[in-house]
Order: C-alpha cells, then structure tokens, then sequence
C-alpha cells in the first residue's frame, strides 16, 4: 500500500509545484503591517497605500498622480456647492454583491460620522443624497476646491456585508467589532483578499470580475511585514521576498550589485525642513534676550549654515534634491519660478547673524524624531555641526515618533524637523493649512508657534474654496514666495523613493509611496 | 507546602499591581496613541473627541483604576492597534515565543550541561580550554549580529533557510505550533541557535563554577574514598549537587526569554510577544502594553514559584517547614 | 609468618612545581597488624594526612608518590593501574574523614548511600544490599535502622552521622581503614563513642585502623601503637605506652608535654618554640635540629635514620649508635 500512495503524493506535489511556478506571485516586504483591513479606521497613509488594492474610491490617482474616474465614471458640478456623481453600473464586491449608491452613501456615514478618523477629511459634505441607485449628489457646506482629491482617499465599502459582519463604524474600541476588519475585506479593486494572519501574512489575489481594463499580470500578491531592515534587505537578496518598498540608504548599493535586482527611483512629495518658534517673545535657554528666531535676518542665517549639497552628498548617497519652498516639483501647482534654494553661505551667515545682534550666536535646542524620515537622525547631526560653524550652539533631543508626533503639535518644541507631502490630498492646500496657517483650530496643527502671516493665512483660506486653477496658481505662488522670503521654515531637501526588487518585477514608482499593484509586470 | 504557594500567590499579585502600576506610569512619557489611531491630518476635535472616548482625558490614577476595575474580570480591554481584545492578542502570539524559547532551553541544557561537565572534569584539557573561549564569545557576542550573520550564512550565501518567519504552522486548540511542519522546524533552526548560543555559553560556564566547586567537596573526595566508580562520582553525586544554582538560572533566563526575545523576534520576524510588545510601544497601544507587563509579572512569580518547587524536590533540606 | 595487613616502605611524596618536585614526605616506613590501631600524630603540614591520601589512592595532583611502595596483604598496591585501585578503595581500604557534616551527600538519603556502596563492591542484589545496609546502621549504633534508612544526612545529628560514615567505611570490610582525624569536629562527649566504636570495629572484625590525628589525648585512648610524623619525617614509632611515656626523640618529648593529663602542665614547651619548616623549607640534616634543644653541629649535617631501640624506632643522631656531637664520617 504503502508505494502507492508515495507516487501520489510526489505527483500531487509536482503539481502544486507547477502551478506556483506558472502563477506570477509578488511577494512583497514591508517594515510593518498594516494595523487593519478597515480602510475608515485611519487615515493612515501607510494602511491606505496597500489598501488601495483592494478598495476603490470614486476617483483615483493614475500612474501620474493625475485623478482619473474609477467608481464614478463621470460627475459635474450642478452648482458652486453641489456635485453629481454617476457610479459604474457594472462593478461588484468581491463578494459578488453589486456596488450601488447605497454603498456610497453608507461610506460616506461610515467613514465621515463625528468620532470617524476621515470626519475631519469629509467635514465640507453637507449631506449626500441618493438620485438613483447610480447616481449620488454631494452638497457642500461652502465653496471647496478639493472634492475630488479627498475622495481619492475615501474608499467605498459594501453596505451589506459590513451591517452582516456589524462592522458599521470603523473606530469602536469598546467592543470587539473592530477586530472583524483585521482579517476581512470585501471591496471592489483590483485584488481581493484570501488570507490574513495580522503581523505575519497577507495573501491578496487578482480580481478576475474587475471593472477595469486589467494591465497587470500578476495572480497573486504576498505581503510579509518585516520590521528589522536588514532583515528585509536579506530576504530579498536571498531570494524569499521580490519586492521591498523603502530600501535601507546604505544597502541600496549592495541590492544593486546583486545580480538580477535593482533598485527603482522615484522623487518622494515629501519636503524635509526644520520648524522654528516665531511666536514666544523669548527662548528659554537660548542665553540671550528675547526670541532671535523672529528675526527674518537669524532665520535666513541658519538657511544659509545648511549645507544641504553636503548633505545629499554624504547622507543621502545622491537620493535626495535640494528645495526652496516646501513643494516638491512633482506637486500641482509647483512654481518653477521659485526654485533657487537659499545659498550655502556660512560667512554671510555670521556676517547676518551679527547684523542681527547675535555676534557671538545663542544657544538652540533641536528636537528630532528617530526613524520618521529617511536618516533624520543623522541629518540632525550634521545641523549641529553646521550651525556651530556659525556660533550657534545647538544641544540635539532626539525622540521616538510616537512621541514626537504627540510633543511636536503640542507646541513644545522650537526648533524641531518636520517633513510634509499633502497626502492623500496632494495638493498645496494641504501642505498650507496643515503647516503654515497661523495655528488656530483646526488649522495650522502642524505648525504651532509658527510661522505666521495674515495674508498668508487669507490666501490659504482662498486656495482652499477657489475652483479656477489659473487663480489658484497665482495664489499659491504667492503664499510659496512670502513664506521663503521670510524664511518661514528652514528647507532641506525632497527626499527620493528607492524600493528594491528583483528584475522580474516592473513596478511603478510614484511620489505618494502608494504601491499600486495594477500597474505592475512580472515576466 | 501549601502555605509556600499560598504565600507565593499573595506576592504574586502584589507584583502584578506593582508592574502594572508602574507600567500606567510610564505610559505619561511614551506619547499619545490618538495621533496613530486617527492619522496626522485629524483635526483637535477629533483627537478630543476619542480620548474622551478612551478615557486618556482622565488622571492616571483613575484610568489605572478602570484598568484594574476591569482587570480583575480578565478583561484587558482591546488593542487600539489591533482592534482585538488584548487577552486574545497575547494568547495568539504566546505559542510563538514559548516555542521559541523552550527550543532554545532545551538545546541549552543538552549541550551546555555536557560542555560545563567536561570542562568542570578537565579544566586543564585543550578542548575544555577551546570550549571556554568559544563561550566567552557566546556571551558576548550581540543577539542582533549573532543573528544577521546566521542570516547572511544560511539565507543570503548558501539558501538554505527563510530570514523570517515561523513557516507553516499547525493550530492545535488555540496552540500553534511549527514542530509538525518541515517548514516550521526549519524556521526555527536560526533564531532557536540565535537564543541558545547564550544559553549554552552561560550555562556552561555556570555547570562548569559550580561543579568545579562541588569537586573539590568532602562528600566528593568521600564518595571516592568509598570506591564508586568516576561516572557514579562525577554524575550521581557532583552534577546533581551542582545543578540547584542552574535551576533558578534557567528558570528565570526562560522568564526573561519569553518576556524579552524582542531582538531575537525582531531580527526573524518571529511573530511573538517580542515583535507584539513592540509594535505596541511604537503604537502607544497603551492596553497591551499594561497587560503585558502585568503578565509579565506574573509569568516571572510563577516561574519563582517553580524554581521554588523544584528546589524542593531536588534538595531535601529545603522541606524542613 | 603472614604478612602485615599494611605496610609502607620507605614511602616518597613530592609536589610538583614549577621550580621542580618539592619533597613532603621523605623515607616513611611502618606496618600494620591485623587489628591494630596505629595512631599518627604531629602538626598541621607534617604530612599526616597526606600518608593517609596516598595509601587509599586519593593522593591529589600536584602530590605524587615518588619513591617507595605501599603493600596490601602483602600485595604491592600503590603501582596497580587506577581502576584497579578504585576497586581496593572502599572494598579493601576504606576511609574516615574529619568533617562528617560535609563527608555525606546532601541530596541523597543515607540508605540509598549505603546501598550505592555496598553494590560497588558486593556482588549483592538491591534488597540484600539494604539489608545489610540496615544491619551496617546497626552495628554503628544507629537506633531504628528501618525508618532511618530513608532518611537525608541533615535529619541527623554530628555524631550520628560519623556513625554514617564508619557504617559507609566498613560497608564491604575492608582489611585497613584510614580514619584521618575522625573525631575532631565532634563534641567531646560524642568523640569517645565514636572512638570506642573504632575500637570495637578493630577488634570484633580484625580491620587494622591507621588513625590520623593531632591529639594526642585520642591516642592515649585507642592506639596501640603510635607514628610520630614530623616536617614529613617518621621521627619516632612505638606502643603507645613507651612513646607516651618515655619519648626519645626531642620532639616527642616536646608533643608529649602538650597533653595536660599527661604531662606536667608548667613545663609549657620551652624546648619546642618555633615553627615546624613547610615543604621546600626543610633545612639539611635533621629537619629539626634548628629547634632541638639537643641538637650538635652533626643534627645540621645528617640526615638521621630511624633505628630499632627495643619496641620502638627513633630517628635521632642521640639513638644512632653515636652522639649528637660529631659526624659519623
């Protein structure tokens, strides 16, 4: 008996073993998981960059970052604070259940409710009203630009299955209702979800049923989080992962020296820059009188001691591009015109900082986080040494990012890095509102005892509610060139995407980090 | 006897308030888990909103007291990360780590205590000098790099083993376990070596102090003077009397493992408590963290409590009271 | 004539070093009868205990038996291969230590102790091995044998569990028993019992005791004869009647008046001050001249060898058939 079955079991494994060979699977590594299926349960860009897989919104950015139509294939404005909405006909969950306005509607309360993480990103919507089951009306509150932006972020989920499984709000902490989305998801994107073991396996696989036109040839997608870097860098080096986003800087050349990988490029929308207090009338611990960073002739002093050349050339390894104003030239509304960074110049510096009053400079503290940007800590570390050259003394706090990102809005820092790239919106008026409007409510929580300009804080406002792009342009020009003339924040540099993977995989690169799998190959 | 353990449980407890008292405290220090819940670009009023919510706008005291209220009942509350209540959370990422760590004890025990005996037999001999330069290595020598360079060896250069994971797991009740599997064993040769070199060495070393000790006994040079043979001698007598001090050491390393493999986890993203309470630290997932504390309390007063009940079974002057 | 149950022969002892061997016992020879108590005495590093180790094999490094030999029944001993001397231990020679509260392994009962010995040595099936166990408790003096067979060495007092250890040394009747101080950390009410129990043993099974001890009140009481060890020299040997009582050699003399029953207490020793030499120190000739309050410029010189006055050997020039005045050659 025994030598019948072995036969069996060798040609059963054969034959497993082909059909993997035959299916393209990438598998894919990334330094954390992803906290929950639930795309509503924060707005977390790294969640939605991989959930943007598997859940669509009415609209999505393209290859380019351009919008594009996806649930929606068309809409108007039907007034200044109304827009229409015509859904697809043709598209189900990956459950088989049809997508219809009620699905919109139940996302839009699901997601914008007080208390949701995205009520915030929703906050202009007044109300949404069901037309037909395709199509749905949207009125606003007040005029605003960004309609289509924020719903690039704001995925749609299935009414049905989410009241069926009793998931219908995304933050209830309370009861174990939030732990039915870490391993369920039902939308309608290009992949849907097979497996889930939360910190260890995530399995997605093609869409056969997709609306779109499929590009992509993969069958199926393996998600692995793999908190240490070295780790990860090995296992694609041996073989075990095809894909990592984020490769290390300092391992980038050796997966590039690997035969049969490579390391695909990308400029980040990120801008790195350092906040300064501009507010308090005085710098505790600075050892001079008064707050010498109000001074526009102090702030452009420091600018002028970064010698961000350097430190592209000796951090970055060549991955990062000097900026001028916190655009990058990948975002809507860059201006060319603007692009001349303030010059590395420490003796005009001095010469300035003594014009200032500061002959023999003052003391600063530098918060900085530990692992939110790519070397920040050793960014941080060069500044000290450039600023010393200067005369100022610059004592270095470095902090974990949880606790960063709590200290940071709380406004006890003073001179601190940041780094901003608009996401989801990915349009200047999120850079401005979040982290050069004048602190106040909801505004301006990013740049506490910061820089501040009436008319700066107006044009954001109008950014914010203008439809004309020409308008808005010269708006947002201006807001970009008052903000570098004072020297509102001191700019570093956009920081560069590198992800590694194997020849075998063509991916796309684009400035948002979002790896959207429908556009990738492998052969 | 059973006044021991009676006594034993009361301190347990008492070190369980303690840790997690002291784990409430810190939390003040470590950030706000709001901002990671609702994501960077959420307005004030959201964030007000939820740590009203979860009760963070309150004194430490009284959520400390809500914990303990809630506690009592096994209730941990769930995991702001995870959305999962934290007791099931833990439990599902136990099996990983105990796996781990008994793997790596009992490899320890098998090769260091034959290791220290020889050497504790031989100090003088080549071999017991090689092994005990080799384990000054293995006490010194960084978890983290002992654990990359296995990585770069049998993963990177020669593929012979995954960098990562437990492989295929096979759930028995609410237990996994990679032992069925070959993919599960395998994955378990690396960090298993990874944990045990240290062992090995310390346990070695130990063996060896405390038997050399033990040699040079009366009751030894006694037991020779009677005629028993070396083995009987060597084993039956000195091993067994230098064993007491390895208990309590092992037994509290295996405490120590469970509760802190976090760099041996972290470097094969083993999915274990090590990786667990680490993520939660990044988080601030306050609520596992707090009932990983206090269990962590409790795991080392039970692990005591063992020590302890060894002892008594292997030395019978301890059975006096 | 049948042959001495032990004897010794001109017995050497030298640690190693790195300067070279070190001699500590130097050209010791006695004999032992059957049923003899031969008591050895003399101070801390004389090389008291050191004889005793060499003759049950448990001479340890960096000590090694150098010149000499050491004979069983007449059998030569000390050149057999160590296995085979493991086997005469216990069987054949068997030993008594000081300290009895650290001569018995904690952890083990003393039955399971007893046992371990006797089928070591006794071809014995376990149950036959705990009977005589049992009946080797008795015959020590232990009361109860039965309930106290499984019971650990701390559940009993000191001197019962030397009576353990006399049990555990006699466990297979030896021929020669090393007792090497077996009463010193006794209470004194408790030494005598356990030296009558020698005693006994010595007479009732024929076991020759060689019985190593600094105090000479102990061998006042048991011995029948004495050795007198001195800076690792055998200075003087005897009954213990004639050593006691009319000592020859000058430092026998000095030992004797240490014994308050035995000597007149005022005379504190004059004629012995100084230190005993350590090994490596030993000054030429006789190793005590430089103490001796008889020494003659021939002590410095010579080495004195033991001879024959009567029942006892002395290693004095003042007994070698001269002076101590002059050189023989």
């Amino acid at each position: 008996m025994r030598l019948h079955v072995k036969p069996l079991i060798l040609a059963a494994g054969l034959a497993a073993f082909a059909a993997a060979a035959d299916a393209n699977t990438l598998r894919f590594a990334e330094g954390q998981d992803i906290n929950s299926m639930d795309p509503h349960a924060a707005r977390d860009d790294f969640a939605l960059s991989l959930l943007c897989n598997v859940y669509e919104g009415l609209v999505r950015w393209n290859a380019d970052l351009e919008i594009e139509p996806a649930l929606a294939e068309s809409w108007e404005a039907i007034s200044d604070t109304e827009w229409r909405f015509h859904l697809r006909k043709d598209v189900t969950f990956h459950n088989g259940n049809p997508f219809t306005a009620d699905d919109v509607i139940f996302s839009y309360h699901r997601a914008g409710d007080a208390g949701s993480p995205f009520a915030g990103l929703l906050e202009p919507i007044a109300e949404v009203v069901k037309v037909d089951d395709h199509t749905v009306d949207f009125k606003l509150k007040r005029k605003y630009a960004l309609v289509l932006n924020d719903f690039a972020g704001w995925y749609i989920m299935d009414k049905e299955f989410q009241e069926e499984i009793g998931s219908t709000t995304p933050l209830d902490l309370s009861s174990n209702a939030g732990g039915a989305m870490q391993t369920m998801a039902n939308g309608t994107g290009p992949f849907k979800l097979v497996e889930r073991q939360p910190d260890v396996k995530t399995v997605l696989a093609a869409n056969a049923d997709w609306w779109d036109e499929k590009k992509h040839n993969l069958d199926e997608i393996v998600y692995t989080p793999i908190s240490n870097n070295a780790t990860r860098v090995a296992a694609l080096l041996s073989g075990e992962v095809d894909f990592i986003r984020n490769a290390p800087p300092q391992d980038i050349d050796r997966i590039e020296a690997t035969p049969g990988m490579k390391v695909m490029r990308g400029p980040h929308l990120r801008t790195i820059f350092f906040g300064m207090d501009q507010q308090s009338d005085s710098l505790p611990g600075s050892g001079v009188e008064g707050n010498p960073l109000k001074d526009v002739r102090v702030r452009k002093a420091i600018a002028m001691a970064m010698d961000v050349e350097g430190i592209k050339r000796s951090i970055m390894r060549g991955n990062s591009s000097p900026v001028a104003t916190q655009l990058a030239p990948q975002m809507p509304f860059y201006d060319p015109a603007l692009e001349e960074p303030i010059p590395f110049d420490p003796e005009g510096a001095k010469a300035l900082l003594a014009e200032a009053g500061y002959p023999d400079g003052f003391t600063l503290t530098l918060d900085c986080p530990a692992g939110s940007f790519i070397n920040d800590e050793q960014i941080c570390q060069a500044a000290v040494g450039m600023l010393a050259r200067i005369g100022i003394t610059v004592q270095l706090s470095m902090h974990p990012p949880v606790q960063y990102d709590t200290e940071l809005p709380a406004g006890q820092y003073s001179f601190y890095m940041l780094g901003w790239a608009g996401l989801p919106t990915i349009d200047p008026y999120n850079v401005f509102n979040a982290t050069v409007h004048t602190p106040s409510g909801e505004l301006g929580a990013w740049n506490p005892k910061g820089y501040s300009n009436a008319r700066v804080d107006e044009l954001i406002i109008q950014i914010g509610e203008e439809y004309d792009p020409a308008k808005r342009q010269e708006m947002i020009s201006e807001v970009l060139k008052t903000q570098r003339d004072e020297v509102g924040k001191i700019m570093l540099h956009q920081q560069f995407l590198t992800w590694g993977m194997t020849d075998k995989v063509t991916a796309i690169v684009p400035g948002d980090e979002y790896t959207r799998f429908w556009y990738y190959t492998m052969n | 006897m059973i006044a021991i353990v009676l006594r034993r449980l009361g301190s347990v407890l008492l070190v369980m308030l303690v840790v997690a008292a002291l784990s409430f405290l810190i939390f003040n220090f470590l950030g706000d888990p709001v901002n990671n819940i609702l994501g960077v670009n959420a307005t004030l009023e959201e964030r007000e909103a939820l740590r009203r919510a979860l009760g963070l706008d309150q004194p430490t005291w009284v959520q400390f007291w809500h914990f303990l209220e809630r506690a009592v009942v096994g209730d941990f509350g769930i995991s702001y990360r995870n959305r999962q209540p934290v007791m099931d959370l833990i439990l599902s990422r136990m099996p990983a780590t105990v796996e781990l760590v008994l793997c790596a004890t009992v490899l320890a025990l098998a090769v260091g205590v034959p290791m220290g005996v020889y050497c504790a037999l031989r100090p003088r001999g080549v071999l017991s000098r090689v092994l005990q330069m080799v384990s000054l290595i293995g006490i010194s020598i960084p978890q983290f790099l002992l654990g990359m360079l296995l990585i770069l060896v049998f993963s990177v250069e020669l593929r012979w083993l995954s960098a990562f994971g437990r492989g295929e797991v096979v759930e028995i009740g609410w237990w996994s376990t990679g032992l069925l599997t070959d993919s599960g064993r395998k994955a378990l040769i690396m960090p298993v070596l990874t944990l045990a070199v240290f062992q090995i060495s310390m346990i070695m070393r130990l063996v060896q102090g405390e038997m050399q000790e033990v040699l040079r006994a009366d009751f030894i040079k006694f037991a020779r003077a009677r005629g028993l043979p070396d083995r009987a001698v060597n084993l039956r007598h000195a091993l067994r009397n230098s064993l007491l001090p390895v208990v309590t050491v092992v037994g509290l390393q295996i405490g120590a493992l469970i509760a802190f493999a976090i760099v041996c986890e972290a470097v094969f993203q083993w999915p274990g408590l090590g990786l667990l309470i680490l993520q939660a630290i990044e988080y601030a997932d306050f609520p596992v963290m707090a009932a990983y504390l206090a269990l962590v309390g409790f795991g080392f007063a039970m692990i005591n409590l063992t020590v302890d009940m060894i002892y008594l079974f292997i030395d019978p002057r301890m059975r006096r009271k | 004539m049948t042959a001495p149950a032990l004897e010794v022969r001109d017995l050497g002892i030298v640690f190693d070093t790195r300067r070279g061997p070190v001699p500590a016992i130097e050209g010791v020879s006695f004999a032992m009868a059957r049923g003899e108590v031969l008591g050895i005495v003399g101070e801390s590093g004389a090389g008291k205990s050191l004889t005793g180790n060499a003759l049950i094999g448990l001479l340890q490094a960096p000590g090694r038996i150098s010149a000499g030999s050491i004979h069983l029944d007449g059998a030569r001993i000390d050149d057999l291969p160590r296995e085979a001397q493991r086997r005469l231990r216990g069987k054949r020679i068997g030993a008594i230590f000081q300290d009895p509260l650290t001569s018995l392994d904690p952890l083990m009962t003393i039955g399971d102790q007893l046992v371990e010995t006797i089928r070591a040595h006794l071809p014995m099936t376990a149950a036959a091995a705990k009977q005589r166990a049992l009946d080797l408790l008795a015959e020590v003096g232990i009361a109860d044998p039965a309930s106290r067979f499984g019971q650990y060495p701390h559940q009993f007092s000191g001197g019962m569990r030397q009576r353990i250890v006399i049990a555990l040394a006699i466990a297979a009747e030896p021929e020669v028993i090393v007792a090497d101080e077996p009463t010193t950390a006794l209470d004194v009410s408790v030494q005598a019992q356990i030296l009558a129990l020698l005693r006994r043993l010595a007479r009732d099974h024929g076991t020759a005791i060689m019985l190593v001890t600094h105090d000479m009140g102990v061998i006042a009481e048991i011995a029948d004869r004495v050795a007198v060890i001195y800076a690792g020299r055998l200075v003087e040997i005897g009954p213990v009647a004639e050593v006691l009582h009319a000592a020859r050699h000058p430092y026998t003399t000095g030992l004797m008046s240490l014994i308050p029953s035995l000597s007149r207490r005022e005379e504190r020793l004059p004629q012995i001050a100084g230190a005993m030499p350590r090994p490596g120190q030993w000054p030429g000739g006789c190793s005590f001249h430089p103490r001796c309050p008889k020494a003659g410029p021939r002590c410095a010189l010579e080495t004195p060898r033991p001879v024959a006055t009567d029942a006892v050997r002395v290693a004095c020039h003042l007994f070698s058939g001269g002076t101590a005045a002059a050189p023989a050659i």
